[in-house]
């Protein structure tokens, strides 16, 4: 065999591992953006599935049990409020009407978002609110 | 003076337009005065972009609210150098840097570059429409210059966001911005090759400094970026693959990929076409980290507000695309490579595999960050990929990537032996062999995946010791120096050979943190009452209360807590929680032990019952001081390989 093409035969080898890679790791790892709606009005349970919901914090439902390191809070779309609990600190930022993005798994049964990863996205960061006189 | 800066740009954009008509029509009618003319036009612009820049930093520096820029982003009792940098905190600001930087690069560029005065006029005229693009954006959709409406002038400002005020927020933006233009400089200089039809490697010889120290900033810029998160953000990490950060790493691995097959052009004639692919491909990656950044069509902890910024560097992006792509595919009769590969086992197929996994590691990234878009658009919803992808299809690539680069140096040109390799890699081979079993046994948890990538790291570093030893033997049987002497003029003599490794030492270092903090790392959270203890490994850590302090107006609360390590005490640690004045939630600022194993670090969580109960977050993470280290040795590495006069050139044109 001509040396360029077991170099393409090599080159091959490669593409198809890194392709193999990147399609296994997004079957495996991949979750769905839903609104906080479609978990109550959908028909779909969601069980199983690794979901990804924004939503606004609700101030006075953030409760924190350092006994255990159990974090439980509410978010809203303003018509609904899931009620989730992490079982890890309060991330930055966490106040009331900030943006919260949660990663997790929704238990429809007992209405509860059991969420693995928090983050927040405070209203005001890098870009101020409107000023003064807008 | 608000004035001044808005009409500098103003002005900036006029010139802008006459250098690149002037530059065209002198190319055309060769026209040697008004080719002096459009540099004058590079020299004007960057004369205005400064005058611009000067009085953004001055109404920052006199904190004039009546300046909304001014007024959104800082507040009187910030420290001047945080007052200063919140030049770059906003949208604005951040696109007037960019501006300011591409024009000093053009400058140079123009003036400090010897013998490419034909080429000038092309490459300049792609920089110019660059920044030409920024400036409009500066004048029409986001003015830094912009007063608050009405004409009133607030007494206090709305302050900087804490987590910008760190050090971090000094040297990140401005590195990560210094590598992200930097790249338009080779960028524009393949385009102008392509349009000329001069694709030989003169481009590449002439922009290979250019692309080092955009590549050395980009790194730097990563390196600060990781840094800053893991002292600022307190979860222990420094690098989440959020899009932003992403949208920083996938230029750098483009870049890396770049730097690497010009070595083969400059050598081989061979890959023409695929470097132009790669130079290009870095270039828009970078205009599209901006995009990310400023459209908000991700979720990320960056992102700017959507300000309609985001659709016109999507625009802008495909038109650079669309215009490189052209130029790319008319002139690829010219790119063909007269020379084949002559063996699978040789340096150029070597560096052809570190390419592929350096660009397949991009592309997986990419791959990644803009899934919830392409799901979206082609099934309706959203599905986002999450961290453990990015870590479980990145590990293998980069690891496999980081074997390449202990095989790569080594190897033979054309065809390599068995006799070669054997040579080459049986020490560092056998070496790695043992010391990775051992760790394996060694270390807690017994992580073969560990093991392993301390294996292939520990692999890489022998290799670049054997070829320092190696040198310096055949130097000292040569010369009879002495071999403290011989290190020095072996070193000096071949800097872009050993500054390179010198580089890959850097980087090894960097890799072996990012395996032990990966595979190794412990956590414990744990909430503690006055006199309690926390158990990690063989550290003790006993909390003895929260205290609090003033620091100018900010209220800092902070907890004392006493060190043991195997029952001999260490010291204190203290991780606080600053309360600002002009800002509604405390930042925390964690308490880390480093030493060369590993750091301990400490993040204050919560606390309840007037401070007498606390919640901490305690990590131990192994080799992680090793990051920074190789990072220094990643600079110092850099300049000694671009230090100039003799022993910086290349060796014979092998053929």
């Amino acid at each position: 065999m001509k040396q360029s093409g077991k170099i393409i035969i090599g080159i091959l080898i490669i593409v198809a591992a890194i392709g193999y890679l990147i399609i296994s790791g997004t079957s495996s790892f991949s979750g769905y953006q839903v609104e906080i709606s479609d978990l109550f009005d959908s028909e779909k349970d969601y069980k199983d599935d690794y979901l990804l919901v924004p939503g606004k914090l609700v101030g006075d439902s953030v409760n924190f049990d350092g006994e255990n390191v159990q974090l439980t809070f509410s978010v809203t779309d303003g018509k609904y409020e899931l009620p989730v609990i992490y079982n890890d600190i309060e991330p930055d930022n966490f106040q009331d009407g900030a943006e919260v993005f949660l990663e997790g798994f929704y238990d429809k049964e007992n209405n509860i978002f059991k969420a693995e990863r928090v983050t927040t996205k405070c209203p005001s960061k890098y870009e101020g609110e409107k000023a003064l006189a807008e | 003076m608000a004035q001044i800066g808005y009409f500098s740009l103003l002005l900036a954009i006029a010139v802008s337009i006459y250098t690149i008509a002037a530059y065209i029509i002198a190319i055309k009618t060769d026209n040697c005065r008004l080719r002096a003319s459009a540099n004058g036009g590079v020299a004007a612009i960057l004369l205005l972009t400064t005058i611009a820049s000067v009085v953004l930093f001055y109404f920052l520096a006199t904190s004039d609210f009546s300046i909304k820029y001014v007024y959104d982003y800082t507040s009187k009792n910030l420290p001047i150098l945080y007052k200063l940098s919140a030049f770059w905190a906003g949208n604005a600001g951040s696109l007037l840097l960019w501006a300011w930087l591409l024009a000093i690069y053009t400058a140079v560029v123009t003036f400090l570059t010897r013998g490419q005065e034909e080429n000038i006029p092309y490459v300049n005229t792609i920089l110019v429409l660059n920044n030409l693009f920024f400036l409009i954006l500066l004048v029409f959709i986001a003015n830094p210059f912009t007063k608050i409406p009405g004409g009133m002038s607030p007494v206090e400002g709305k302050g900087l966001n804490p987590m910008l005020q760190n050090p971090g927020m000094i040297f990140h933006p401005v590195t990560l911005y210094l590598g992200y233009v930097g790249f338009a400089v080779p960028y524009a200089y393949a385009i102008a090759a392509l349009i000329t039809k001069k694709v030989g490697d003169t481009w590449i010889k002439v922009t290979r400094r250019w692309t080092v120290i955009a590549w050395l900033f980009l790194s730097l810029g990563n390196l600060y970026g990781a840094q800053w998160a893991y002292v600022e953000l307190g979860w222990g990490g420094f690098w989440a693959w959020d899009p932003v950060e992403n949208a920083s790493f996938m230029p750098w691995l483009t870049g890396t990929a770049f730097l690497h097959s010009v070595m083969i052009q400059e050598r081989k004639d061979m890959l023409k076409i695929w470097n132009m692919a790669l130079i290009i491909i870095t270039y828009i990656l970078t205009l599209f980290g901006t995009f990310l950044v400023r459209s908000g069509v991700l979720q990320s902890v960056h992102s700017f507000n959507n300000s309609g910024l985001g659709t016109w560097f999507l625009f802008f992006m495909c038109l650079a695309l669309a215009v490189s792509l052209y130029f790319l595919t008319s002139r690829i009769n010219l790119l063909k490579q007269a020379r084949q590969f002559e063996s699978y086992i040789s340096k150029e197929s070597s560096f052809l595999i570190n390419n592929l996994l350096l660009v397949g590691s991009a592309f997986a990234i990419l791959w990644g960050t803009v899934f919830p878009l392409i799901s979206e658009a082609i099934r309706g919803v959203r599905v986002t990929v999450s961290v453990p992808y990015f870590n479980k299809v990145n590990a293998p690539i980069l690891l496999a990537m980081i074997f390449v680069m202990g095989v790569c140096p080594l190897i033979a040109w054309r065809r390599s032996s068995l006799k070669n390799l054997l040579n080459n890699f049986m020490w560092p081979l056998l070496l790695a062999v043992i010391s990775g079993v051992a760790l394996y046994f060694y270390l807690p948890g017994q992580e073969l995946y560990g093991a392993l990538a301390y294996a292939i790291n520990i692999f890489v570093l022998f290799t670049i010791f054997q070829e320092f030893y190696r040198g310096m033997r055949v130097r000292h049987r040569a010369t009879g120096e002495a071999y403290p002497l011989v290190l020095i003029r072996l070193m000096v003599r071949n800097r872009r050979r050993y500054g390179g490794y010198i580089i890959h030492l850097g980087i090894i270092l960097i890799a072996l943190a990012v395996v032990g903090t990966g595979a190794y790392k412990q956590e414990v959270t744990q909430q503690v009452s006055v006199g309690e203890k926390i158990v990690i490994d063989d550290y003790t850590l006993t909390f003895n209360g929260l205290r609090q302090r003033l620091e100018g107006e900010n209220t800092v609360v902070y907890a004392d807590i006493s060190v043991d390590k195997g029952g001999t005490n260490i010291g204190a640690l203290t991780p606080e929680n600053v309360f600002y004045k002009t800002w509604d939630q405390p930042s925390s600022e964690v308490a880390i032990h480093g030493t060369l194993a590993e750091d301990l670090y400490v993040a204050l969580a919560s606390w309840k019952d007037k401070g007498r109960t606390a919640t901490f977050k305690v990590h131990i993470n192994p080799l992680m001081s090793w990051m920074w280290i190789g990072g220094y040795i990643l600079v110092l590495g850099t300049i000694f390989a671009l230090w100039p006069g003799r022993g910086s050139r290349l060796g014979p044109k092998y053929k």
